[in-house]
C-alpha cells in the first residue's frame, strides 16, 4: 500500500495552487457565472502549467499529478472541468461520467462534444443541450446521449473518472475548513474569537480528522487503481460515497460557522458551497454511489485497504 | 392545548375562497417572477387577503385582527394547503413591526403604521451589523439627541428584503456600552443619508441588504418606547419570530411531509421501503413539533416568550434541514428538475435549490448555537456560559 505522494507530484499541486491563486483563485468562480472568459483564464493557468502534458492513464506517477491538480482546481472552485479534460479522450473531447437516465454535465459549455460513460461502462458521445438552470448548479446542462456501437468504457476510465471526482471534493472540503478556521479565529462576538468556543472548535477538530480520513483514502484507491487490476469499481465507489459525506458536512459546517457572511458572495465559502454541488451530486448522489457500491460488493467482493480482512 | 377540527365554517370559507382566487396560480407567478415584479405581486395577494379577513388575523381587533389562536391556525393551514404564496417580503411588517408597535409604541404609531402595514407596506429589520451579529448588545449604529430628532450614523447589514422596504425597524445605541444603551427607531428608508445595496447570496438571489446610515435624521417622536429601553422592546419583537410565526412554519412543514410523500411514491417498488420508513420517522417528528408549537403558544399567552419559542425555532430549523436534505436524496437527479424560482423552502418544489436555503435557518434570527445557550440558561437553570 502505497499513500505517500511522490514530491514530484506535490510540487506539481503547490505550483497550480500558486497559479490559480494569482489568477484570482475563488474569484474565477465568482466571474464566470456571468463572464464566460473566466473559465478561458483558467484554462489558461492551467495549459500553461502543463496540465495538457498529463497522461493519467499511462502511469501512477501522471496519474497523482492529474488528483493533485483536482483536488487544488477544487480548492479555487475553478470553473473549468479540470477532470474531464484530464481524461479527455481526444484533444478536445472531455471525458465524463453520467446516469444514462438523467444525463448532466458539469461545464458542459466546454466543448461540443463530450464522451460519457456510466458506471457500468455503457459508453457515448454526448452534446450539450439545456442548462439545469439552477442558480445553485450554474454550469450543469443536460446533455443528448448517442450509444457508441460496441463501446465500452475502460474499468480505469470509470475507476479514475470516480477517484478525480473526489479528489476534486477533497479540495472543496480542505479549502473550506481552512476558511472556517481563518475565520473563526479572527471573527469575535461576545468578546472572544469565535474559535474559543468550544462547539467551534471541537467540531473544526472533528472536520480535520475527517478530511485527514478522505485524504488518505483517496491517495490509497489511486494506487490501487494501478495496482490491483480488480474489474470492480467497489474501491473508488467506497472513495466517492465518503467524499460526499465529509465534504458535504465540512461546506455546511463552514458555512454555519461563517455566519450570515456563510452565504453572502462576498466570502469565499458562499462561492464555494454553491460550486460544490454539481460535484456532490453528479454522475451519482449519495444514494445511487451507495446502491452501486452494494452491486459492486455483490459481484466482486470488497477487498478494501487490508486485504487478508476483506468481505468475500 | 386546543387543535381545530379540520372541517370547520371557517375552513370551508377559506378553502373555498382560495379556490376561487387561484392561490397556488399566485405563487407559482411569485416564484418565477424577478423580485421587483414579485414584490408587487406579494403586495397584490397582501391586499387580497386583508380584504377577506385573512391578512393579520394575530392583531388585536382593533387593527382588523382579534381571531382566536384556533381560527389563526384554521387560516393559516388553509392557506398553505391551498399553496398559497408565502409572503417574505411582509414578514418583518406583518409580525415583527406589528408586535413592536402593539406591544410598545405610541397610539400615533400605531394609528400611522398598522393600516399602513395591513395596505402593503413593507418593513426591514436593521438590528445586526458587521461586527454585532450573535453578540448583537455591542452595535455600534449611534444615534445622537438633537433637540427634537435624533442624528444616526452607522452600518446595518443582513437586512432581508431591505432593497424593497419602505421602513426599517432599527436598534443603534444612545447611551453606554452593552443592553442598557440601546433604543428602537422607526427608521423611514427614504430619509435622506440612508443607501441600501443588495448583497447577493449563496442561492444566487439578492436577498439581504447593508443599509448604510449617514447622518440620517429621526425625528424623536420616532422613537418606540423610552431612550435605552430597546433592548427589552427588540426581545419581544425576536420572539414573535420564534414564537407566532411558528404557527404558519408548522403548518407549512405538514405540506412540506406531502412534497416528501410524492418524492417517496416516485421512487421504484424496491427503493420505496427504506423511504417509507424515512418519511414515517419524519411524520413523528413534524407530528412532535406541531404540538409543541401549540404548547409554547399557550403557554405564553402573547407568543413572546423568547426562552420557550427558542426551542421552536431549534427543532423547526433542524428539521426543516433533514426533510430538505432527504427529499433531495430521493428525488435523486430529478432534484435538479423543476421550477427553479425564488426559494425560501418549499416554495419551489425544487429540492437542489430548497435543500441549499434550507441550511439558513440555522443562522437567521439568532443562530441555534445561541439558542441552545438561550435553553441551557434560561430554560435548564444552567450557569451563564459564553454568549453574555
Ligand atoms: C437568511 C438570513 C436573514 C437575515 N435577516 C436579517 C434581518 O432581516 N435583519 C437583521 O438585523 N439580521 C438578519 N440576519 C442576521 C442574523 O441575525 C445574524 O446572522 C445572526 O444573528 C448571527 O450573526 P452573524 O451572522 O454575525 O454570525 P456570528 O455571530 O459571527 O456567528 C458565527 C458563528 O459562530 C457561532 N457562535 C457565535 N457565538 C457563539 C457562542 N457564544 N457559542 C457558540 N457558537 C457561537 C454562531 O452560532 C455561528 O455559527 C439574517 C441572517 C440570515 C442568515
Amino acid at each position: 500500500m502505497r499513500i505517500a505522494l511522490p514530491e514530484a507530484a506535490l510540487d506539481f499541486g503547490r505550483v497550480a495552487d500558486d497559479v490559480l491563486r494569482a489568477a484570482g483563485g475563488v474569484d474565477l468562480a465568482r466571474a464566470a457565472e456571468s463572464d464566460p472568459r473566466a473559465a478561458a483564464r483558467a484554462q489558461e493557468c492551467l495549459a500553461g502549467i502543463g496540465m495538457y502534458d498529463i497522461d493519467p492513464r499511462g502511469c501512477l506517477e501522471d496519474a497523482v499529478a492529474a488528483a493533485e491538480l483536482c483536488r487544488v482546481a477544487g480548492g479555487h472552485a475553478v470553473p473549468y472541468p479540470v477532470a474531464a479534460m484530464l481524461l479527455r479522450t481526444s484533444d478536445a473531447t472531455p471525458f465524463a461520467l453520467v446516469d444514462a437516465r438523467q444525463p448532466i454535465i458539469d461545464h458542459a459549455l466546454t466543448a461540443g462534444t463530450w464522451t460519457a460513460a456510466t458506471l457500468t461502462g455503457e459508453l457515448f458521445e454526448a452534446e450539450p443541450d439545456a442548462p439545469v438552470d439552477s442558480k445553485v448548479a450554474p454550469f450543469a446542462m443536460t446533455v443528448r446521449l448517442r450509444p457508441v456501437a460496441g463501446g465500452t468504457a475502460s474499468v480505469l476510465d470509470r475507476r479514475l473518472g470516480l477517484l478525480f471526482g473526489a479528489w476534486h471534493l477533497l479540495g472543496f472540503g480542505q479549502r473550506a475548513l481552512q476558511l472556517a478556521i481563518e475565520h473563526t479565529r479572527v471573527r469575535e462576538q461576545f468578546g472572544h474569537p469565535l474559535s474559543n468556543f468550544q462547539v467551534i472548535r471541537h467540531t473544526l477538530a472533528d472536520l480535520s480528522v475527517g478530511l485527514e480520513g478522505l485524504d488518505l483514502l483517496c491517495r490509497f484507491s489511486l494506487w490501487s487503481a494501478f495496482t490491483d487490476g480488480s474489474p470492480s469499481l467497489a474501491d473508488a465507489l467506497s472513495v466517492r460515497l465518503e467524499a460526499q459525506r465529509v465534504v458535504k458536512h465540512t461546506l455546511r459546517m463552514a458555512q454555519q460557522f461563517h455566519g450570515a457572511s456563510g452565504f453572502a458572495d462576498e466570502y469565499d465559502i458562499s462561492v464555494l458551497v454553491r460550486h460544490a454541488q454539481p460535484g456532490l451530486r453528479l454522475p451519482t448522489d449519495r444514494g445511487a454511489t451507495l446502491a452501486l457500491l452494494r452491486t459492486a460488493i455483490d459481484e466482486y467482493g470488497f477487498d478494501g485497504p487490508f486485504h487478508a480482512g476483506g468481505v468475500r | 392545548m386546543s387543535l381545530p377540527e379540520p372541517g370547520t365554517d371557517l375552513a370551508h370559507e377559506v378553502r373555498s375562497w382560495c379556490r376561487s382566487k387561484d392561490a397556488a396560480g399566485w405563487r407559482d407567478r411569485m416564484s418565477a417572477a424577478a423580485p421587483a415584479e414579485r414584490a408587487g405581486l406579494q403586495q397584490a395577494w397582501l391586499l387580497q387577503l386583508a380584504e377577506q379577513g385573512y391578512a393579520v388575523p394575530h392583531w388585536p381587533a382593533a387593527w382588523g385582527g382579534g381571531r382566536s389562536r384556533a381560527d389563526q391556525l384554521t387560516i393559516a393551514r388553509e392557506l398553505i394547503r391551498a399553496g398559497a404564496p408565502r409572503l417574505d417580503m411582509h414578514f418583518v411588517a406583518l409580525y415583527h413591526a406589528a408586535a413592536t408597535l402593539v406591544t410598545a409604541g405610541s397610539d400615533e404609531q400605531r394609528a400611522t403604521y398598522l393600516p399602513a402595514i395591513r395596505d402593503g407596506q413593507r418593513w426591514c429589520q436593521g438590528f445586526s451589523e458587521p461586527g454585532a451579529g450573535s453578540d448583537l448588545a455591542s452595535l455600534r449604529t449611534r444615534a445622537e439627541r438633537r433637540g427634537d430628532h435624533y442624528v444616526v450614523n452607522g452600518h446595518k447589514t443582513w437586512s432581508s428584503s431591505a432593497e424593497f422596504a419602505e421602513m426599517c425597524l432599527l436598534l443603534a445605541r444612545t447611551g453606554g456600552q452593552g443592553r442598557a444603551g440601546i433604543s428602537y427607531f422607526l427608521l423611514d428608508l427614504s430619509s435622506p443619508g440612508v443607501s441600501v445595496r443588495p448583497i447577493r447570496n449563496a442561492s444566487g438571489h439578492d436577498e439581504f441588504c447593508d443599509v448604510f446610515l449617514t447622518d440620517v435624521e429621526i425625528p424623536v417622536t420616532a422613537r418606540v418606547g423610552a431612550e435605552n429601553e430597546g433592548w427589552r422592546i427588540a426581545n419581544a419583537t425576536l420572539g414573535e419570530e420564534r414564537g407566532l410565526t411558528m404557527l404558519e412554519r408548522s403548518e407549512e412543514m405538514v405540506a412540506g411531509l406531502r412534497y416528501l410523500t410524492l418524492a417517496a411514491a416516485a421512487l421504484p417498488p424496491e427503493e420505496r421501503g427504506a423511504a417509507l420508513e424515512t418519511l414515517g420517522a419524519f411524520a413523528e417528528r413534524v407530528e412532535s413539533f406541531r404540538l409543541l408549537v401549540s404548547r409554547v403558544l399557550d403557554a405564553s399567552v402573547d407568543g413572546t416568550d423568547t426562552a420557550a419559542a427558542s426551542i421552536l425555532k431549534l427543532v423547526y430549523s433542524e428539521l426543516l434541514q433533514d426533510i430538505s436534505r432527504e427529499g433531495l436524496a430521493m428525488a435523486g437527479l430529478s432534484g435538479h428538475e423543476g421550477r427553479h424560482g425564488w426559494s425560501g423552502t418549499w416554495q419551489t418544489g425544487h429540492w437542489f435549490d430548497d435543500y441549499l436555503r434550507s441550511w439558513e435557518w440555522t443562522i437567521g434570527g439568532g443562530t441555534n448555537d445561541i439558542l441552545r445557550n438561550v435553553v441551557g440558561e434560561r430554560i435548564l437553570g444552567l450557569p451563564r456560559g459564553g454568549s453574555r
